[in-house]
């Protein structure tokens, strides 16, 4: 009897022992099958499958035609796993043969305690193959995507750049940053026995979304004939600066915008100031184109009229304590004549009809002292002083241009107005943007801001500006055969940082114009800053802007007025 | 009876297997092929970007004066017409049709 107890007891306990262990090891399944599962199917997960990350690629920049301005393409980049690199000496060496880079550097990279350091990023695309050659444990290649301008310099302040990483960092490519960069996409494959990628099984794919592309109202050409000429005026003049703006009257649409420094987008290397866009970014003194406001003003609000005599006192007169002068000793002109000799003291006397209040409502209306409101990065509003904070000579001081600082942008756009009936209309540079499927995503035309002056004002405007180009005007290098211009000269003295009057040798010398008078089809600003051989803007701006328009007018199409018969052909 | 089961069993087996293999060929190829067409679309933007370069008009005028012996032509040499298109119903609709050279 004691013997079965005994035996049962043993059962028992054996019973016992043997529940124990399975309820342990129910205990550790639960924990690993059910507690724990997500965690260990991701281990499991990332061992046999692996993730690729997909960049997108950045949207293209295209002028109107299509011509690609900038496209981005994947070129091979270097990087090193230094804990996998078994020899960093020798890796080192043979990389730096390819790489053409130095050696120590690369075995200083190779040596650190990273797990990953890039040896070299955006290599040309034709190296990728002396690399492949090399399959050095620990260092491979991966696509990058890297931004290329193709056309170099052109319009490089109009498009800015792209740094390393894909961000646009100035001009274009910073203000439409967020429409050009697109959305990385994610790739998760299935991996063999030796790393490599087996596609399709539980396919995880999320697409990456390429960035947009810009279509700008660039015209490649006329930017090409704007550079050409500004880099032609700029070197000879030996100026400091340079600056030409074409624009469509009618539309806004900024056509060409050439800058002096210049730098290549490609390597945008050294200094922040070749970068400034000066066409925006920039306020000038713009001396006497600035004429037209005054003029445009006291015409609109029927205070003078094209042909009213005005004295020039022959070339001197005392405004509040101060002599003004003439470059000619004029006597009685008309005011058309004032303008088309450019008359600092004619003008001066049509000023002081109009009084601070009118002349500052007039310099508003046409734009100044307001952002234009350009899709362009950096735009500033210029400087201007509402009339209370005018001192005793202001007025007669911003009826000549000075005392005012204004933007090549916001003066070009101010004569687009006179050329445009008298509406001042918003410029813009990018007219679509585009999904990379090419449909159209957002669109961009004309926008009126405002009308300034008249019809009539701006029609006599314009006669008055006909003048400037002709005999006896100021301008008259500017005229184009067969074309009717009208536009005005400038040559603004510089304040010298030293005295702090105006330097007569530092000057800005500029031409804006249109063409053709009666129907404008063309809008040219030319400004050349500090140029060191000859300062009068008739003589160093207008030629410019006669080459510019007259290989423009070409290329575009522009018919030259019809004198007698009119030439019809068929095509 | 027994005998057939088991065959059929074999030759289920067998498919099972066979499609296994064949996916994972399969995905080896579409691999390879997406390998290829990144290749190629490579080389397309490559050649788009050669040819963006290459139609640039500094490269053009560049080639046309040094290497083709052109000159750039004087005003006079250049006449601008108002096009007509023939087929076009409304003659006064013209287009207007940039550059002609005369001698």
């Amino acid at each position: 009897m004691a013997e079965e107890d005994a035996k049962r007891r043993r059962v028992v306990v054996a019973a016992v022992f043997l529940g124990l262990g399975f309820l342990v090891i129910m205990g550790r399944l639960f924990d690993l099958q059910i507690l724990q599962a997500d965690e260990f199917t991701q281990l499991a997960g990332r061992q046999h499958q692996k993730m690729l990350t997909v960049e997108a690629g950045r949207g293209a920049i295209y002028d109107r035609s299509g011509k690609i301005l900038a496209i981005n393409m994947e070129v091979p980049s270097v990087f090193g796993a230094p804990k996998y690199v078994a020899d960093p000496r020798s890796a080192a060496v043979r990389l730096s043969r390819v790489l053409k880079t130095d050696v120590r550097q690369l075995e200083t990279k190779l040596k650190s305690q990273r797990d990953f350091v890039w040896l070299a990023r955006h290599l040309a695309p034709e190296r990728a193959e002396d690399l492949q050659g090399l399959s050095l444990n620990g260092i491979g290649v991966i696509p990058e995507g890297r931004r290329f301008y193709p056309k170099g310099p052109m319009l490089s302040h109009v498009l800015g750049f792209a740094d390393i990483d894909n961000q646009g960092l100035e001009g274009l490519e910073r203000r439409y940053d967020a429409q050009l960069r697109g959305e990385r996409g994610r790739l998760v494959v299935e991996r063999d026995a030796f790393g490599g990628s087996v596609f399709p099984k539980g396919l995880n794919y999320v697409a990456p979304s390429p960035g947009k592309d810009l279509v700008l109202t660039i015209d490649e050409v006329v930017q090409y004939i704007a550079e050409q000429e500004l880099d032609e005026v700029v070197t000879r003049t030996r100026a400091a600066s340079g600056v030409v703006i074409v624009v469509e009257p009618k539309t806004g649409a900024i056509l060409a915008m050439a800058v002096r420094p210049t730098f290549d987008p490609n390597t945008p290397k050294g200094d922040g100031n070749l970068w400034r866009n000066r066409a925006v970014t920039d306020a000038y003194e713009p001396g006497s184109t600035f004429k037209l406001v005054a003029a445009a003003a006291a015409l609109e609000e029927k205070l003078v009229s094209p042909d009213e005599f005005i004295y020039g006192e022959d070339g001197r007169f005392l405004v509040e304590n101060t002599v003004v002068h003439d470059h000619h000793k004029n006597g009685w002109m008309t005011f058309a004549q004032v303008l088309q000799r450019s008359s600092n003291i004619g003008m001066i006397k049509v000023a002081q009809r109009l009084g601070p209040e009118k002349l500052a409502r007039f310099i508003s209306a046409f734009g100044f002292g307001q952002r234009t409101d350009v899709d362009l990065s950096g735009e500033q509003r210029g400087l201007t002083k509402e009339p209370q904070a005018w001192g005793r000579r202001t007025l007669a001081s911003i009826a000549m241009g000075q005392e005012i600082g204004v933007t090549p942008l916001q003066l070009v756009m101010a004569v687009s107005a006179i050329a445009n009936d008298g509406w001042l209309m918003r410029p813009y540079v990018v007219s679509e943007i585009r999904a990379s499927t090419g449909e159209i995503v957002a669109q961009f035309g004309p926008v009126v801001r405002r009308r300034p002056i008249s019809s009539e004002t701006a029609k006599i405007m314009t006669d008055i500006l006909r003048g400037v180009v002709l005999t006896g005007g100021t301008g008259t290098l500017a005229a184009v055969p067969g074309y009717d211009v009208a536009g005005k000269t400038g040559t603004a003295q510089k304040v010298d940082p030293l005295t702090g009057g105006y330097s007569a040798t530092r000057t800005v010398s500029s031409f804006v114009g249109f063409l053709p008078a009666d129907d404008p089809k063309l809008v040219i600003l030319v400004m050349v800053d500090e140029p060191q051989t000859v300062h009068w803007g008739g003589v160093v701006a207008a030629p410019v802007f006669q080459r510019i328009a007259a290989q423009a007018v070409r290329h575009l199409g522009i018919l030259p007025r019809t004198e007698g018969k009119q030439i019809l052909a068929a095509r | 009876m027994k005998f057939l089961v088991g065959a059929v069993l074999w030759v289920l087996a067998l498919v099972a297997v066979w499609e296994k293999v064949d996916i994972v060929r399969t995905g080896y190829a579409i691999e390879r092929l997406q390998e290829r067409k990144k290749q190629v679309q490579q080389e397309q933007q490559f050649l788009r970007l050669e040819m963006a370069k290459l139609t640039s008009p500094e490269q053009i005028e560049r080639t046309a004066v040094a290497q083709l012996g052109m000159v750039r032509p004087k005003y006079d040499q250049v006449v601008l017409v108002k096009g007509v298109s023939p087929s076009s119903p409304d003659a006064s609709a013209g287009r207007i049709v940039p550059a002609a050279h005369i001698r």
